[in-house]
């Protein structure tokens, strides 16, 4: 979660001894291989997320108490009807995990580009303007990273109340200083080379240039830290909705369902460890997505 | 910039960041949130609402109120915990130790982890180690920390009987914690010894070392180890406070009884005076920690002082 997290780190591509010709595109290939693999499991999630009210096998707010706390369908007392068993009140726990995960993307995907649209903004506004907005903008931004995000996320949730909206702002609101000090550095980058200094003596207007010239130039890593910080998102919403802080019951969610699931880790081992599993099979693949898009986007931060 | 300057902008840039800290958590607490809704029950008259209001200044401007709040604040006074009849900052201030200790576990579990495993990826590249340091790095910044915590629980605690699950007490109940806050810090440690690794074994004078035939594992240590280690260490220590939302979330998983865990409590429960005084020390601690790093480094090392 960290935020030298996005220190590059390249796969490891032995150099195949192929024909000249064909061996760079398969060089590339290789390359993001693990991003490949990624986004194809990435896909699948929000497939299985999207078509959850026709893949899923029962309903995922309603259980009977007869069939309440059933273990997976292969072990000892399990039920073929719940492959993955049934929560306290009798609901499937696949049906929840498919539905949970719904929510879960839905409010990453929601935070990240709340955070995204505010970091850019502001982070073009203090590269490009400089002066005193740099100045407080960029002040901003060191009292924000040197204090731990969870605890201020914590803070906010708290006081605005739990709820999927507020945990969409309050990650957001949170999370945008990462954007600002990249797209501010480079900015600055930006506007000192040539064809910006051009455009800004042949009079073109700041905003144009701002939108012609320097966005387009820096898309590229936005959109890189925007793709690792959907898992960052993934993991602390769920640890937010695990606290009672985040998605309210009985909206099934990841982090609610391990919050739910605690109390019988004593005797029912399978019940916390599935939503995890959700959790980090997501995360990881998002991040291995991220990664790939960072080698095929942003060729200069590659690791060497 | 001599050492002197450096102390001196690093402490300005301390002083508005804990202003900053200040702000945020004075909005948070007066602004968007509402001390009165915690204090008093929900049908109270509103008489009773208006003294009360104006006995704790409420109904002063906000800047006056802010004002009053950074000025007690600079004299030590939190105030009162709203669960608890005992000083905000006493209950903070017998945390603190617990979370050091866990902290500093948690750092050594860490290093003892990365360090080895960065050097090793760093200096043979593309080796079985590099690869496990890929692995661990990829799947380390992935785990939810919280979950890993309770599958270590469930597992070495409930299942195995080796440590106790949760709780303070004994060095048994260190062990768990420590491991878990480690997993957060390694694969960052990792990635940052390794890119160092990689940097150092580039430069001019290791391959100077080289040429003059001077013992590869002497080139590694005294040429390429020790000039890696300073920048890492920096880059380290100013990521403290990130190690402070790591111990965030240990704590509560584990029910450390320490200052993280004590936030999250009065955060959950509304205590804003033991909120306000764990974050503004919380964030202190941190501030004090970046700001020695930043100088002994700068000390150790000329090359950061331009």
């Amino acid at each position: 979660m960290g935020r030298i997290d996005t220190v590059p780190i390249g796969p490891v591509a032995a150099a195949p001894r192929l024909r000249a010709g064909t061996g760079r595109a398969w060089r590339r290939i290789r390359r993001i291989r693990g991003g490949l693999a990624g986004a194809l499991v990435v896909l699948l999630i929000v497939g299985t997320s999207a078509l959850a009210p026709w893949l899923a096998p029962h309903n995922p707010y309603v259980g009977r108490v007869v069939d309440r706390l059933l273990p997976p369908a292969w072990m000892e007392g399990g039920d073929a009807a719940f492959l993955l068993g049934t929560d306290q009140i009798g609901r499937d726990v696949l049906s929840r995990l498919a539905y949970g995960g719904r929510v879960s993307l839905a409010i990453a995907v929601l935070a990240v580009l709340v955070a995204g649209t505010v970091g850019l903004a502001l982070g073009l506004l203090a590269g490009y303007s400089g002066g005193w907005a740099d100045w407080l903008i960029s002040a901003a931004v060191d009292v924000m990273l040197t204090f731990p995000f969870i605890l201020l996320a914590l803070a906010t949730i708290a006081v605005l109340g739990p709820s999927i909206r507020n945990v969409v702002i309050v990650l957001g609101v949170t999370g945008w200083p990462i954007y600002t000090r990249v797209v501010r550095s480079e900015a600055v980058r930006l506007r000192a080379l040539e064809f910006t200094v051009a455009a800004r003596a042949l009079g073109v207007a700041d905003l144009r240039i701002i939108l012609r010239h320097i966005l387009p130039n820096l898309l590229n890593a936005v959109v890189v830290i925007a793709s690792l910080d959907v898992a960052r998102f993934i993991i602390v919403e769920a640890f937010l909705s695990y606290l009672g802080l985040g998605v309210q019951p009985p909206t099934p969610s990841w982090g609610g369902m391990l919050g739910d699931f605690r109390p019988f880790m004593f005797d029912r081992w399978w019940l916390p460890t599935f939503p995890g599993i959700a959790i980090f099979v997501t995360a990881l693949a998002v991040n291995l997505m991220g990664d790939g898009l960072r080698d095929l986007l942003d060729p200069r931060s590659r690791a060497p | 910039m001599t050492v002197v300057s450096r102390i001196a902008r690093n402490l300005a840039r301390a002083l508005i960041v804990l202003f900053g800290i200040s702000l945020i958590t004075f909005v948070i607490s007066h602004v968007i949130g509402d001390p009165l809704g915690v204090l008093l029950p929900l049908d109270a008259p509103s008489s009773t609402r208006a003294v009360y209001r104006h006995e704790m200044g409420l109904d002063r401007p906000v800047g006056v109120q802010y004002l009053q709040f950074v000025a007690d604040i600079g004299r030590g006074r939190f105030g009162d915990s709203f669960l608890v009849k005992k000083p905000a900052l006493a209950l903070v201030a017998e945390r603190i130790p617990r979370t050091l200790l866990l902290a500093a576990a948690g750092m050594v579990v860490a290093v003892t982890v990365a360090f080895p495993l960065g050097i090793l990826a760093g200096y043979r590249r593309r080796s079985f180690a590099d690869s496990a340091s890929i692995v661990l790095a990829v799947a380390g910044a992935a785990i939810p920390i919280y979950w890993l915590g309770l599958m270590l629980q469930i597992l070495l605690g409930v299942r195995l009987h080796w440590l106790p699950p949760s709780g303070y007490g004994s060095w048994r109940h260190l062990i768990l914690p420590a491991f878990c806050l480690g997993a957060f810090l390694a694969p960052v440690t990792m990635r940052l010894v390794r890119s160092g690794m990689i940097e150092v074994l580039a430069q001019d004078y290791v391959r100077t070392a080289r040429a003059k035939g001077i013992a590869e594992r002497v080139v590694l240590t005294r040429h390429a180890c020790r000039n890696m280690l300073l920048p890492v260490v920096t880059v380290l220590g100013l990521q403290f406070g990130q190690l402070m939302g790591g111990a965030v979330i240990t704590e509560t998983v584990f029910s450390w009884p320490g200052v993280a865990s004590l936030v999250v409590q009065a955060i959950q429960s509304s205590d804003f005076p033991v909120t306000q005084a764990a974050v503004i020390i919380l964030a202190s601690i941190i501030l004090a920690v970046n700001l020695s790093v930043d100088t002994i480094a700068g000390m150790l090392d000329p090359r950061l002082r331009a």
